[in-house]
């Protein structure tokens, strides 16, 4: 008779007191009960479990306090029950899987860097135990008649050493893909997520969750804040509210704006084919900025346009610089879902010279266009035309709103400033956070987009590009030394060695 | 520009379907313009269309599959309603007369592989429930069509079409019983 093939984990098991061993027995028997999944699925979750208590018993961690950090009511029912609930899109995200292709698709990624490096066997169970209170992450995407929408799917859920460039696309494609990554590198945990399931601000609230989660298993204990969640309360409905529905009623605005300039540079096939990340000190950016009569977001928005102008051999047109705007700011809200809208800061190309100059002049517009009457206008646009195409099928719509993403849609813009603003951990998490990032995902024909994000007092300003042209960020390098911030400089190799040259241009080149 | 990098490595990038498509997408161009040319100038019946049917196929299975619901059943069904189609088109354009019996029978045939894929594996393949509950009906459907249009000479292979049709809707209606109610709220939902 075959013998039955004993796992490293049940040697490991032998090794220990007989005291020992009954517990965690009786435990893994228990965890089995709790899991409720196709076999594959369950072993590996099991596995991970295994990892970890091996993990805890070898750092000298008593088997009591490793399986009260492992406590089993921190699965609650999730893996034990049927997935049956389903979610439609909000307003914002509908657009996301329409405008999908082949590698493309919408994802941002927001990163924290710990003072010691990553324990991925801790990081796998927070994510266990954190997904349950995400029930919108722990989604698929479908395709229904009129409306793609998020469907419940449950299984392991893994943690993945990154070893991709950044922003890899995710294959949504398939029954059962999940439509987020978590993965850690040396010191550094990244949650890359698809934008129609959020958008910046509800995917931060998933990673100061997970990361509260995850130092809670390492026996460091925070409150909670305003935007982090407890793992083991139910989810709130309100969480999941497409705000869009609630806009009120009152003008709208139009979404087709003229085309802008575009950076020079050929546009890279691997998109993004550059992360620069420029970590800055905050008090001196206030001081800048203050100086001149501006806020952060004025004073680097000024700073791109000028060195967009520097980027572009184009003489005429206008550069623009689109600014996405937390609409939580107007209408509080606890939802976790899409609800942003954005406005442009344009101005004709010969407008813009330095940035002291062109301050006055955006700032003027920052004023003007982010104002809550003008979001709103375009918060009640975007439900009006979601209305008037939620009885078109889908087949119809993929195609038209294909062509239409790219017009009204990145070509109106030269590039985006995204500043998720200041984000706090609790005094106890703080002081194990180094810094953090966050970065837009792929555009289509922009060549370099820019996020910000605040803790403490490092400002990291991250830099996508889609161009091997280094043109924009060595500009924006000297604009800021002018302005003598300091700063230090991460980022990646630049991932594309040949130059991807559009077809029709090649054609050009050959006749030339 | 002097920089940290926290990065992995740059890795030698595989080859991107976004790549091959373009390289693919010129034949398949060529033989849009080229075979309808050819065929008008030889004075042949149309083969030409059922060619670049054909070559459309190709396309959609190989070079550019779905990017959403990319699955076992989503596949079969797309891959039966285009060889259908296929054989309709050879039977109205070249050899007339024996598609009716055949395509019933493809349909059948496609009906059965559904079945065992769906039933096979019935906990994960739920969530594709959609492309298959679509692919009966129009079977249902267009079978009852053919028993009406040819109620005198109606050809076996028809009915047997439309009872396995029904068979398999009922049997998953049984199976899935409120799950299939709220199959048809999300895929038609307009929220």
């Amino acid at each position: 008779m075959k013998a039955k093939k004993v796992s490293p984990f049940e040697v490991y098991l032998t090794n220990l007191p007989e005291e020992e061993q009954f517990k965690l027995t009786a435990y893994f028997l228990e965890l089995s009960k709790r899991i409720v999944l196709p076999p594959k699925e369950k072993r590996k979750i099991i596995r991970d479990f295994e990892q970890v208590v091996q993990y805890y018993l070898d750092a000298g961690i008593p088997v009591d306090l490793a399986l009260q950090r492992l406590d089993l009511a921190n699965l609650g029912g999730f893996y034990a029950r049927p997935a049956t609930r389903w979610f439609a899109l909000d307003y914002a995200a509908k657009i996301y899987p329409l405008s999908l292709a082949h590698g493309q698709i919408s994802l941002f990624r927001l990163s924290v860097y710990l003072k010691a490096p990553v324990q991925p066997e801790i990081l796998q169970i927070a994510l266990t135990f954190t997904i349950k209170r995400f029930p919108q992450f722990a989604t698929t995407l479908k395709k229904g008649f009129f409306w793609h929408y998020l469907d419940s799917t449950k299984g392991h859920y893994p943690v993945m050493e990154e070893v991709e460039r950044p922003l890899y696309p995710i294959r949504v494609s398939l029954s059962g893909s999940k439509t987020f990554k978590v993965l850690y590198f040396q010191n550094r945990i990244s949650v890359e997520i698809f934008h129609a399931l959020t958008d910046g601000s509800g995917g931060m609230v998933f990673l100061k969750t997970l990361i509260r989660e995850y130092f809670r298993l390492l026996g460091l204990e925070a409150p909670l804040d305003e935007t982090t969640f407890d793992i083991n309360c139910a989810p709130d409905s309100a969480e999941d509210n497409n705000e869009f529905e609630n806009a009120p009623k009152g003008p709208a605005s139009g979404f087709i704006n003229k085309k802008s300039l575009q950076l020079s540079g050929a546009l890279s096939r691997i998109k993004p084919c550059q992360i620069i990340h420029f970590k800055m000190s905050l008090p001196r950016l206030k001081e800048v900025s203050k100086a001149y009569g501006t806020t952060i977001t004025g004073y680097i928005s000024a700073q791109m346009l000028v060195a967009d102008k520097y980027a572009t051999e184009t003489s005429s047109g206008d550069l623009t610089v689109q600014v996405p705007v937390n609409m939580r700011k107007f209408y509080p809200s606890k939802t976790i879902r899409n609800f942003s809208m954005y406005f442009g800061v344009r101005l004709p190309i010969d407008k813009v010279t330095s940035t002291k100059e062109i301050i006055p002049l955006v700032h003027q517009q920052l004023v003007a266009n982010s104002s809550p009457e003008k979001m709103t206008e375009m918060l009640y646009s975007t439900k009006q035309m979601v209305r008037k195409l939620r009885f078109i099928p889908l087949f119809i719509k993929t195609p038209i709103a294909k062509q239409v993403y790219g017009m009204i849609g990145e070509r109106s813009y030269t590039n985006t400033l995204s500043n998720l603003g200041i984000v706090n951990f609790p005094s106890q998490l703080g002081e194990h956070i180094e810094s953090l990032d966050f970065i837009l995902g792929t555009a289509v024909v922009n060549r370099a987009n820019v996020s910000v994000v605040t803790f403490k007092d490092t400002v990291t300003l991250s830099i996508s590009k889609n161009t091997t042209d280094n043109a924009f960020e060595e500009r924006l390098l000297a604009l800021f030394n002018i302005d003598e911030i300091p700063l230090t400089i991460e980022g990646s190799d630049v991932y594309e060695n040949a130059q991807y040259v559009p077809t029709r241009q090649k054609a050009k080149t050959r006749k030339k | 520009m002097k920089m940290l990098n926290t990065y992995p490595p740059a890795k030698k990038q595989k080859l991107a379907r976004s790549k091959i498509n373009e390289w693919a997408k010129w034949p398949f161009l060529l033989a849009i313009y080229i075979l309808p040319i050819v065929n008008v100038m030889t004075g042949l019946p149309a083969w030409s269309v059922v060619a670049l049917w054909s070559l459309w196929i190709v396309w959609t299975m190989l070079f550019s599959p779905q990017l959403v619901e990319y699955n076992r059943i989503s596949n079969v069904v797309k891959l039966i309603t285009n060889v259908a189609i296929l054989l309709v088109l050879i039977d109205l354009l070249l050899s007339p007369g024996w598609a009716i019996e055949v395509v019933a029978l493809v349909g059948f045939g496609g009906l059965v592989i559904l079945s065992i894929l769906f039933f096979s594996n019935l906990q994960k393949q739920r969530q594709n429930l959609f492309p298959l509950l679509l692919f009966i009906f129009v079977t249902i459907a267009l079978s009852i069509t053919g028993l009406i249009i040819w109620r005198s000479n109606a050809h076996w292979s028809i009915i047997v079409l439309a009872t396995t049709g029904g068979a398999f809707l009922l049997t998953t209606g049984i199976v899935l019983r409120k799950d299939l109610i709220n199959e048809f709220a999300k895929r038609f939902h307009i929220k």
